[in-house]
């Protein structure tokens, strides 16, 4: 899937390795059901921005 | 706003989907008006505040000399319900049904793994349930980037897993993981590069 950081830069960008948490998340049968929205590269122009 | 993933749920009419559209309208009118209730307490104090408007100003001096009282009062009956559910008087209370399925609002792990394992739902019907909320309050929310298109393929797996009597810790668990988190290309057919493609031209099409 997708793993953009919620930047539209990244679209199309797939890594080609799970991360250790979805593959301990799998490992463990659970079914990744979707990717959260998050403010652009986790981080928005503000320091004071809740990312 | 178009999905970025279409997923088709018409020939998926899950028990929980019917659910979760009993109480759409009801939830997601007050996800904009209340803020959702993450633990009774803080229910407790949006009441309090709300009593604070609507009574008349000469009753405010007494109001304040008493609202310590009145803070422990509403404090010991909020923590008097069980947490993760609702007071009566909440919006979100509007939801709660005789059905013996868990709300999926305020559904615990616990809840969606011993009715997985009763068989009271399928993992298939949980996360076309999900899916189905998903697309409900993607137009306003705009909280899921893409939706996982082999979701219900995993589900129907670990289902079949579940069957054979597989007792993993998160089977058949639907998860949402933010974007920040590498989530591999599956292995798929050539399908999944046209998907790739068309999702692209989607993104790129609403900039």
């Amino acid at each position: 899937m997708n793993t953009t950081a919620g930047s539209f830069a990244l679209v199309g960008s797939v890594p080609q390795n799970d991360s250790t948490i979805v593959t301990k998340l799998k490992a463990a049968g659970a079914i990744i059901l979707a990717k959260a929205n998050l403010s652009r590269t986790l981080f928005y122009v503000r320091l004071d921005h809740v990312s | 706003m178009v999905p970025v993933a279409r997923v088709h749920l018409d020939i998926l009419t899950g028990r929980l989907k019917d659910k979760v559209h009993e109480c759409s309208k009801t939830t997601l009118f007050y996800s904009y008006n209340t803020p959702y209730p993450t633990s009774t307490p803080s229910v407790s104090i949006l009441h309090i505040s709300s009593i604070h408007i609507s009574l008349p100003r000469s009753r405010m001096k007494l109001l304040t000399t008493f609202s310590s009282l009145l803070l422990s009062l509403l404090t010991v009956r909020a923590n008097a319900s069980p947490p993760g559910h609702f007071p009566d008087e909440s919006p979100w209370a509007l939801c709660k049904s005789t059905s013996p399925y868990p709300d999926l609002l305020t559904a615990s792990l616990d809840e969606i793994f011993t009715g997985l394992n009763e068989g009271l739902f399928t993992a298939v019907e949980l996360t076309a349930a999900y899916i189905a909320r998903i697309q409900e309050t993607q137009p306003i929310l705009r909280a899921i980037i893409e939706v996982n298109p082999h979701a219900l393929e995993e589900a129907a797996a670990a289902d079949a897993a579940r069957k054979t009597g597989s007792n993993a810790t998160l089977l058949g668990i639907p998860i949402i993981v933010k974007d920040n988190i590498a989530t591999a290309r599956p292995e798929c057919v050539l399908s999944c590069y046209r998907l790739l493609a068309r999702l692209t031209r989607d993104v790129v099409s609403h900039i």
